[in-house]
C-alpha cells in the first residue's frame, strides 16, 4: 500500500504542477473488485472479472469474452468501460476464451483455475496492428483490403534506430529506397530523400519530384518535418503503395503515400513518460586511402613537380624545394589533415510524455529536446518541441484537439567541404611551431582551416505552430462521421555571414566590398481540412458492405525574402547593421506561391461472405495550379481480392492458416510538378518594363491552358499468407507502373512567342517484384527468435520522350562533368549509365584507346560514342534481420543488401588517374601507370595529370552489404520495476553501421563525412 | 429522426460549399496578375501595352542590334576590324558564323515574342471589340506595333518583294497561344501588314482629340501614334513598289502640321540620345540609351567600339554646296584623333549634368523621323510629279544648311546620298539598300564591294525556328 500510495503523490504532484484535472481514473482502479463480487444461482456458474493490458494495466473496453464446451461457442460478452465483464455458464467444465484486437487471445480452462473475480492480463500481439488499414481519410478493413501497403510500428521503427526515422522507414519498407547522396554523408543538416517504387519523374537535380506524400495525423508534412519528428511519437506508419490504397489521395498519389498516425491517449491515471536517446558517432575516415608524407613526395616526383626541364636556375631551385620537404619527411612529418575537422560527437534527445485522463477527457503534454551534431566540427541540429493535446467524449462524439509548437535551430559546419582536406599535403604542417595557423603552405594552397578560425556562420531556424481538430461522430452503428481540421503557421530563417578576412576576398581591393550577410526571412500559413462520412453495413453471413464520401480543401502560401548586404569592417562584428551598403547590383529577392486545391472522393468495399470482395474509389481533385480548362483532374482505383482460406475447400487445412488472400488492383493516382504560370498566362510587373508615364507589364509566359495532370496507371498484384497462429508471414506484391503526361519542357518554334512551353508529353515505366517474409523459429512467453527478410527489385523505363529532352542530353553530353551527367532515351531507365567504352591504355604511346559506336578504335574522345553500361538503381535490394527474445532481453541485428548498381567511380578519376599531383591522391595513384612504350598498363601515365574522359573503365558494379543497426535492450521485469516504482523501464544500445561492405572502393561523403557509431537509449515510464 | 436533421443539414453545408469551390481555386500569388484580369481594365491594357513598347528597346531589338549596331555594321557605316567580336563576320555577311547566326536568332526569338504580347493585348474582349475611346486607340496602336514589327522581320528574313514578288515569307502571327503560324507568301505578309496598318490608320484617325487626356495620351511619340502608322505605310507601300500610295502617306504626315523639319540651327543635339521634338514621329522611351551609345559609339577603348567608316566625310561634300550643319552634330573627335559617330550621344550624360537638361526631352530612340517621309514622297513622285520630288528635297537640304539642287537633275541616287546622310546609324540604310538591291561597298576596305550576288541580303530564317516546328 505504501509503494502505492508514493507513486500516486508523484503522480498527483506532476499533475499538479501541470494542470488540475479530474482524478476520477485513478479512483476507478480501486473500486473494481467490490463491482464484481455478487451471488449467483446454483445451476448456472457465475464468471466474473476485469481484462487489462499487461504492460499499462489500463482496463480494455470492449474485449470479447467467450464461453466455448468441446470446441462449440455457448455464450459470450464484452467488457464495459471499466474492462469488467460478467457472465453466466451453464455448465461447470468449459473454456473461456478472451480476446481483443491487436492482443494475443488466452483461453482458459475451468478446470485449472477458479473462473470468478478473475484479472485477466492480456499482452499486445506484436504481429496484428489491428484488423484496420490506416488510409489517412479513412480506415479500411484489413481483411478485405485489396491494395498493397507496408505496416510498421512504432516500436519496430525504434528497434532500427532511435533517432533516424527515415533511415529505419525505408529499410523496414520494401520497395521503398532512400537516395543515396555520397556527397553530404552523414550530415545531420541535410534531409534525406525517399522514392517509392521508382522514379516517376524525370529531375536533374534531386528527387523532391519523386518524393511519396505524407500525411501526419490527417495533415500533409514535408519531408523535413518528418525528418524532425520525433520517433517516439510515433504509433505506427503505414506505407500505401498501390491506386487501390493510395486513390483517395488522387493527384498526390503516384509517388505514393506515407500515413502517419502519433500515438493515441489511453484511458489512465496520469502517466509519465520519459525516454532519452544518447547517440555517439565516430567518422569513418577509412573510406580515405590518402598517401602518407614520404609517398606523396615521392609520386610528386614521379610526376614530375620537381623536373624544370633543363632549366639550370629553376632546376636549382626546385632541387632546394625537395630537398627541404624530403628533410622534414624524413625527420617524421606526417600531418593528419582529414582529422582536422572531423570529431567523435555526442547527441542527445530527452522526450517527455505527460497523459492520462478518464473515459470523458483525456489529456496529453509532450515535450522533446534533442541536439544532434554531425561528425564535423562545429555543426548541430537543435530541435525543441512542445504539444498539448485535449480528447473528450461525449456521447457519440469525440473531438480532440492538438497544439504543436515546433522550434529548429540549425547550423553549418564552418570547416567547409570535407573534400578540401583529402587533398591537403601531408608535409605541410598544420600548425607552426608555435602553435598559430600555418598559411603558408606548399604550392600555395589555402589552409582550408583557416576559414573555420573566423567568425562566418551559417544558421537557419525554423518556428512551426500548428493547432488540429479532429471529430469523430458514431451516428450508430452503420454511420460514422470524421472531420479533421489543421491550421499551421511557419516562420523561417537563414542567415549567412562571410567574414571580410576570408580569402573569398583576398583580390577585393575595396575594403567597403569585403565581408557579406544574407538574411533570409519566410512565412507560411496553410491550412486543411477535410470530411469524411462512412457507411457499414455487416451481414449475418459475415459480408460486408462499407461505403465513405468525403471532402477535402487545401490551402497554403508562403513566401520568402532575402537581402543581400557587403561590407563588414570586422571579423567578429557581424550584426547586419552594421553593413556597408548594398551589392552593387543588387536588390532584395525571394519567392513566394500560393495554392490551394479541393478535392472529393468516394470509396467503396464490398465483400462477400468474407471470401470475395470488390474496392473501388473515385476522386475528383481541383487545383488552383491548372488553367481553366483543366482544373479538376479525375483518378479511381478498382481492386478485387479473394480470401482463399474461407473457401469450403480449404477447410481442412484452414486451422493452419490466418491468412490466405489474393489479391489485384489497378488505378490512376496523379501529380502536379509545375509552377501556376505555367499553365495560366500572368502578367508581372518589373521596373525593367518603366515606360515614362506608367509601369509596364509582360506575360511570363504563354500559358498552356491545356496542360493536365500527370497521370500514372498502376497495376499490382499481391498475396498474403500468414499461417500457424501467425509464426509465419509472408506478403509478395509485383507492380507495373505507367506514367503518362509526363510534364516535360517543350521546344516550342519561336514564332508562337515562346521558345519553350510545358506539355505533357513523356511516359515512363516502372515494374517491380516486393517480398516481405518473416517467421517464428521459436516462440515461447519468454522466449522467442524470429527472422525476417524484405527485398525488392525495380526496373525503371523511359517508353517516350521528346526534342526538348534530347537538347538537354546534347547539353549533358557535352559538358564535362565530373559524374557523367543523364542521358535518357526510349527504353531505358532514368538513371541510366552511360559512358564510351575503352579498349585500355595504348601501351606505345601511353594514350587511352577508345571504341567508337561502330567498334572501331581511336583516339579521339567523342560523347557521342558513350554506350549504355548498367543502371546505378540497384538491380537488388533486400534486408534481413534477426531478433532474440529471452525473458527481457532482445537482440536485434539489421543487414542491408544492394547488387548490381553501377557506379562512376570518381575517386578512381579524380584520385588515380586525373590527380594533380600537388594535392593529395589515393594509394592507388601508384598502381599500374604507364612509363615507357610497350608497358601494358591500365592507368595513363603518373606525369599525365588530365582528368581522364567519362570511359568505361571507371564504371563498376557495387554489391554492398552492411551491418544497419545492431541493437541489444532489456526491459526490465515487472517486480523490478514495481520495486523501483516505475511502471516499465526499458534500456538500449543500438549500434549503426558499423560495418560495410563494399566491392567499390570509393570516397564516400566527399562533401560531408559519413559516421558510425551507437546510441543508448532509457525508456521509462512512471 | 434528430440524427436526420443533422445529416442534412452536414449535406446541405457540404452542397454549399461545392458551389463556391471554383473561387476558392482561383488565386494568383502577389505581384502576379492573370492575363483575364490584367486586360479587364483600362490601366491593366496600358500596362500592358506599356510592357510591349518597353519590350522593343532590348538590345536584341531596337535598343542596340537593330538600330545603331548590326544593322549599320551591315550597312557598312559602322565597324570594328579586330577578330574575336562578331563585327567581323556580321561585316562579311556571313551567315553561317553561328555569333552571326545567334544575333539573327535573338532578333527572330524576342521580335515574335513581342508580337506574342501584342496578339495578347489584341485578343482581348475588349481591345478585340473595341468600338469606341479608349480601346480604338489601344487597338489602333497594337495593330500598328503588330505590322511594323512583322514589317522589319520581313525585311530582315525574306527577299526584297519588288526583286521577287513570289518569295516565301515569314510567319505573321496574329493569336495568342501556343499554336505555331504558318509561313506565308511574301504577298501574303504585306497584305496582312497593309490591312493591319490600315485599320489602326482609321482607328487613331480621331487621336488628336483626346490628346492629354490621359496619362496614356502624353507624350505620343513615345506610341505607335496615327503620324506612325502613316509613316509606316509610306514606308511600306514604297518597299513594295507602290509609289503611288507612299507619295499619298508621306505627304499625309508632311502635311499633317503637327510635326514638321526643324531647321538647321536646331540640328545640333536633336536625336543626341532624345527624341526630336519637331521631326519625331515614333520613337522609343529609353532612359538608359546612353550606356549603349557610349560603350560602342562615344568610347574607343571599349572592346565593343564601333569605327566609322573612314570615307565618311567625302560623302557629305560630294555633289553639295553650303554647310551642312549634320557633319558637326552628329560626328566628333574622341581619343586618339578616332572620329566617332556622336549623333546619338546625350552630352549632357557625357559632361555629367544631366540635371540640366531641359524637361521637355523626352530621353531615348528615334524610330520614324519626317525626313524620311519627304525622300519617300520625293522618290515616289520623281517620275510622275518631278517638280514636287525636287521640292520636297529641296527642302530638306535647306533645312540641313545646303543649298538647293543646282545644275543637276535630281535622282535616285542623289535622294540615296541625302537619306544616307541623314539617317546615319537609325538602322535603315540597309533596309534601303536592299529594297533597291544595290551593291554595298566595303566599310574599311576600298577594293570590296559586295554585291547582292553574294548573299548579303539573304538572311537565313533561325535554325531555332526551322527545327522546332511542327
Amino acid at each position: 500500500m505504501n509503494r502505492i500510495t508514493l507513486r500516486k503523490t508523484w503522480a498527483c504532484s506532476l499533475l499538479c504542477m501541470l494542470l488540475l484535472f479530474p482524478l476520477k481514473p485513478v479512483l476507478a482502479v480501486e473500486s473494481h473488485t467490490e463491482l464484481l463480487a455478487a451471488g449467483i444461482g446454483d445451476e448456472t456458474v457465475a464468471v466474473y472479472g476485469v481484462v487489462v493490458d499487461k504492460k499499462t494495466e489500463e482496463p480494455l473496453i470492449g474485449a470479447s469474452v467467450a464461453i466455448y464446451k468441446d470446441g462449440k461457442l455457448q455464450t459470450g460478452t464484452s467488457t464495459d468501460i471499466e474492462g469488467a465483464f460478467r457472465i453466466n455458464s451453464e455448465s461447470k467444465d468449459f473454456e473461456l476464451r478472451v480476446s481483443f484486437v491487436g492482443y494475443k487471445e488466452i483461453r482458459l480452462s475451468s478446470k485449472s483455475r477458479k473462473m470468478a473475480a478473475m484479472r485477466i492480463e492480456l499482452e499486445e500481439d506484436a504481429n496484428t496492428l489491428g484488423d484496420v488499414v490506416v488510409t489517412g481519410f479513412v480506415s479500411k478493413n484489413k481483411e478485405t483490403f485489396t491494395g498493397s501497403a507496408t505496416e510498421i510500428t512504432g516500436l519496430e521503427l525504434r528497434q532500427v534506430s532511435g533517432t533516424n526515422l527515415i533511415g529505419a522507414l525505408s529499410a523496414l519498407t520494401p520497395g521503398m529506397a532512400m537516395v543515396q547522396n555520397s556527397s553530404q554523408g552523414s550530415n545531420p543538416n541535410h534531409t534525406p530523400e525517399l522514392v517509392l517504387r521508382g522514379m516517376s519523374s524525370f529531375s536533374n537535380s534531386g528527387q523532391q519530384v519523386n518524393q511519396p506524400t505524407i500525411i501526419l495525423d490527417g495533415t500533409e508534412i514535408t519531408m523535413q518535418d518528418l525528418y524532425d519528428l520525433d520517433i517516439n511519437e510515433v504509433e505506427k506508419i503505414t506505407v500505401l503503395k498501390d491506386a487501390s490504397a493510395t486513390a483517395l489521395y488522387g493527384s498526390k498519389a503516384a509517388n505514393g503515400v506515407i500515413v502517419i498516425s502519433r500515438k493515441p491517449i489511453l484511458e489512465s491515471t496520469v502517466r509519465v513518460q520519459y525516454n532519452f536517446t544518447g547517440n555517439l558517432q565516430m567518422p569513418v575516415l577509412s573510406d580515405y586511402r590518402v598517401l602518407s608524407a614520404a609517398e606523396k613526395l615521392e609520386y610528386e616526383r614521379l610526376a614530375g613537380l620537381y623536373d624544370a626541364n633543363g632549366d639550370l636556375e629553376k632546376q636549382y631551385e626546385l632541387d632546394n624545394l625537395y630537398n627541404n620537404r624530403y628533410k622534414l619527411v624524413r625527420a617524421g612529418l606526417s600531418s593528419d589533415w582529414l582529422s582536422q575537422p572531423a570529431r567523435t560527437a555526442l547527441s542527445h534527445d530527452h522526450s517527455l510524455r505527460v497523459y492520462g485522463g478518464a473515459s470523458n477527457l483525456r489529456y496529453e503534454l509532450t515535450g522533446r529536446f534533442g541536439d544532434t551534431r554531425g561528425v564535423m566540427k562545429g555543426d548541430y541540429r537543435k530541435r525543441y518541441n512542445v504539444g498539448f493535446k485535449l480528447d473528450y467524449y461525449i456521447g457519440t462524439l469525440t473531438i480532440s484537439n492538438r497544439t504543436t509548437y515546433q522550434e529548429i535551430n540549425v547550423k553549418n559546419s564552418p570547416y567547409g567541404s570535407f573534400s578540401q582536406y583529402v587533398k591537403m599535403n601531408p608535409y605541410d604542417r598544420i600548425y607552426n611551431l608555435d602553435g598559430t595557423l600555418n598559411t603558408v603552405l606548399s604550392w600555395d594552397i589555402n589552409n582550408p582551416l583557416y576559414e573555420a578560425t573566423l567568425a562566418s556562420f551559417d544558421k537557419s531556424g525554423e518556428r512551426v505552430l500548428s493547432n488540429s481538430t479532429d471529430l469523430r461522430w458514431d451516428i450508430s452503428k452503420m454511420f460514422l462521421l470524421t472531420a479533421h481540421f489543421n491550421l499551421s503557421s511557419d516562420m523561417g530563417s537563414a542567415d549567412t555571414y562571410t567574414s571580410p578576412k576570408s580569402l573569398v576576398y583576398k583580390n577585393e581591393p575595396d575594403l567597403a566590398k569585403r565581408g557579406q550577410y544574407i538574411k533570409g526571412v519566410s512565412n507560411g500559413i496553410s491550412y486543411n481540412g477535410n470530411i469524411v462520412g462512412t457507411f457499414n453495413k455487416f451481414f449475418k453471413d459475415e459480408s460486408l458492405v462499407s461505403l465513405s464520401a468525403g471532402w477535402e480543401i487545401n490551402y497554403a502560401k508562403s513566401s520568402s525574402e532575402i537581402t543581400e548586404t557587403v561590407g563588414f569592417f570586422n571579423d567578429k562584428l557581424s550584426f547586419i547593421g552594421n553593413a556597408a551598403a548594398y551589392p552593387t547590383t543588387g536588390k532584395p529577392y525571394g519567392t513566394q506561391a500560393e495554392t490551394a486545391d479541393v478535392g472529393f472522393f468516394t470509396t467503396g468495399n464490398f465483400s462477400f461472405r468474407n471470401r470475395y470482395f470488390v474496392d473501388a474509389t473515385w476522386r475528383t481533385t481541383g487545383s488552383s495550379q491548372f488553367g481553366k480548362n483543366n482544373r479538376f483532374g479525375h483518378f479511381w482505383s478498382g481492386g478485387l481480392g479473394w480470401n482463399v482460406m474461407n473457401e469450403p475447400f480449404m477447410k481442412r487445412v484452414k486451422k493452419h492458416f490466418d491468412i490466405f488472400k489474393v489479391r489485384g488492383s489497378a488505378g490512376y493516382t496523379g501529380k502536379v510538378s509545375f509552377s501556376p504560370f505555367q499553365a495560366m498566362t500572368m502578367y508581372k510587373y518589373s521596373n525593367d518594363y518603366e515606360y515614362k508615364n506608367g509601369i509596364g507589364a509582360v506575360p511570363i509566359t504563354i500559358g498552356n491552358v491545356d496542360l493536365t495532370w500527370e497521370r500514372t496507371m498502376n497495376y499490382n498484384i499481391g498475396l498474403d499468407l500468414s499461417m500457424f497462429d501467425r509464426r509465419l508471414n509472408f506478403t509478395v506484391d509485383a507492380y507495373i507502373r505507367n506514367t503518362t503526361d509526363l510534364l516535360l519542357d517543350k521546344a516550342m518554334a519561336p514564332s508562337t512567342g515562346t521558345t519553350s512551353a510545358k506539355a505533357n508529353l513523356g511516359e515512363m515505366q516502372n515494374k517491380g517484384i516486393e517480398y516481405q517474409i518473416d517467421g517464428y523459429i521459436f516462440r515461447t512467453n519468454n522466449f522467442y527468435w524470429r527472422l525476417a527478410t524484405t527485398g525488392y527489385m525495380n526496373r525503371n523505363k523511359i517508353t517516350k520522350i521528346n526534342k526538348a529532352l534530347e537538347e538537354i542530353n546534347k547539353e549533358n553530353e557535352q559538358m564535362n562533368s565530373l559524374v557523367p551527367l543523364p542521358q535518357y532515351a526510349e527504353g531505358e531507365s532514368v538513371t541510366a549509365l552511360k559512358l564510351v567504352r575503352s579498349a585500355g591504355i595504348d601501351p606505345a604511346t601511353g594514350k587511352e584507346v577508345y571504341i567508337k559506336r561502330n567498334g572501331e578504335r581511336t583516339f579521339v574522345y567523342d560523347p557521342a560514342d558513350k554506350v549504355l553500361i548498367g543502371d546505378t538503381e540497384p538491380e537488388f535490394t533486400a534486408t534481413f534481420s534477426t531478433n532474440v527474445f529471452w525473458k527481457g532481453f532482445s537482440l536485434y541485428a539489421l543487414f542491408n543488401l544492394r547488387t548490381g548498381a553501377w557506379v562512376y567511380n570518381t575517386t578512381r578519376v579524380t584520385k588515380v588517374e586525373g590527380a594533380n599531383p600537388i594535392y593529395n591522391a589515393d594509394r592507388r595513384v601508384f598502381d599500374d601507370r604507364w612509363k615507357q612504350p610497350g608497358d601494358h598498363a591500365l592507368y595513363k601515365d603518373i606525369a599525365d595529370t588530365s582528368r581522364p574522359k567519362q570511359t568505361d573503365r571507371f564504371a563498376e558494379v557495387e554489391n554492398t552489404l552492411s551491418l544497419g543497426s545492431l541493437n541489444l535492450s532489456y526491459e526490465f521485469g515487472d517486480k523490478l520495476c514495481k520495486r523501483m516504482m516505475l511502471r516499465n523501464l526499458r534500456l538500449g544500445i543500438n549500434f549503426t553501421d558499423i560495418l560495410r561492405l563494399s566491392t567499390v572502393k570509393i570516397e564516400r561523403g566527399t562533401d560531408y563525412l559519413y559516421s558510425q557509431g551507437f546510441e543508448f537509449y532509457l525508456n521509462v515510464t512512471l | 429522426m434528430k440524427k436526420m436533421k443533422y445529416i442534412i443539414f452536414a449535406l446541405c453545408t457540404f452542397a454549399f460549399t461545392m458551389t463556391s469551390c471554383e473561387d476558392f481555386l482561383n488565386i494568383t500569388p502577389d505581384g502576379q496578375s492573370p492575363r483575364d484580369e490584367q486586360l479587364s481594365t483600362e490601366t491593366g491594357i496600358e500596362d500592358a501595352m506599356y510592357g510591349v513598347y518597353s519590350q522593343l528597346r532590348s538590345e536584341s531589338l531596337y535598343g542596340q542590334e537593330l538600330y545603331l549596331r548590326t544593322m549599320e555594321i551591315l550597312s557598312q557605316t559602322l565597324y570594328y576590324n579586330v577578330e574575336g567580336t562578331n563585327v567581323t563576320p556580321i561585316s562579311k555577311y556571313d551567315w553561317t558564323h553561328s555569333d552571326v547566326q545567334s544575333i539573327f536568332e535573338g532578333v527572330w526569338v524576342s521580335m515574335y515574342n513581342n508580337i506574342s504580347n501584342v496578339n495578347s493585348i489584341l485578343d482581348a474582349p475588349l481591345v478585340a471589340n473595341a468600338k469606341e475611346y479608349p480601346f480604338t486607340i489601344y487597338r489602333g496602336e497594337a495593330l500598328g506595333l503588330r505590322a511594323f514589327m512583322h514589317f522589319d522581320l520581313v525585311r530582315l528574313f525574306a527577299e526584297q518583294y519588288t526583286v521577287n514578288p513570289d518569295a516565301k515569307g515569314i510567319p505573321y502571327a496574329t493569336e495568342f497561344s501556343l499554336k505555331t503560324p504558318a509561313f506565308e507568301s511574301l504577298k501574303e505578309n504585306y497584305k496582312h501588314i497593309i490591312d493591319d496598318l490600315l485599320e489602326a490608320d482609321s482607328l487613331l484617325a480621331e487621336e488628336d482629340k483626346y490628346e492629354n487626356e490621359r496619362a496614356f495620351m502624353f507624350d505620343r511619340q513615345i506610341h505607335f501614334n496615327k503620324y506612325a502608322v502613316k509613316a509606316a505605310l509610306a514606308r511600306v507601300y514604297l518597299t513594295m513598289g507602290d509609289k503611288k500610295n507612299a507619295a499619298k502617306y508621306a505627304q499625309e504626315v508632311i502635311h499633317g502640321e503637327k510635326y514638321e523639319l526643324k531647321s538647321k540651327t536646331e540640328v545640333r543635339g536633336d536625336v543626341a540620345g532624345v527624341l526630336s521634338e519637331k521631326e519625331c514621329l515614333f520613337g522609343l522611351y529609353h532612359k538608359d540609351f546612353y550606356s549603349t551609345v557610349s560603350v560602342l559609339l562615344q568610347q574607343t577603348v571599349s572592346f565593343y567600339s564601333l569605327n566609322l567608316r573612314p570615307d565618311y566625310e567625302e560623302l557629305y561634300s560630294k555633289d553639295v554646296s553650303g554647310d551642312d550643319y549634320r557633319v558637326s552634330a552628329y560626328f566628333s573627335i574622341g581619343n586618339d584623333d578616332r572620329v566617332r559617330l556622336s549623333k546619338f550621344t546625350d552630352t549632357y550624360e557625357l559632361n555629367n549634368n544631366a540635371s540640366d537638361r531641359p524637361e521637355q526631352k523626352i530621353l531615348g530612340i528615334n524610330l520614324i523621323r519626317i525626313p524620311e517621309m519627304y525622300y519617300i514622297a520625293s522618290e515616289a513622285l520623281l517620275e510622275s510629279d518631278y517638280d514636287k520630288a525636287l521640292e520636297l528635297y529641296n527642302t530638306v537640304r535647306e533645312h540641313r544648311g545646303l543649298d538647293k539642287l543646282a545644275d543637276k537633275d535630281l535622282t535616285v541616287e542623289l535622294i540615296n546620298d541625302e537619306r544616307y546622310k541623314e539617317m546615319i546609324g537609325e538602322g535603315q540604310t540597309y533596309f534601303n539598300f536592299k529594297r533597291q538591291n544595290l551593291p554595298i561597298p566595303s566599310s574599311h576596305d576600298e577594293k570590296i564591294i559586295y554585291k547582292p550576288a553574294d548573299k548579303i541580303y539573304q538572311i537565313p530564317v533561325p535554325d531555332i525556328e526551322i527545327e522546332n516546328r511542327n
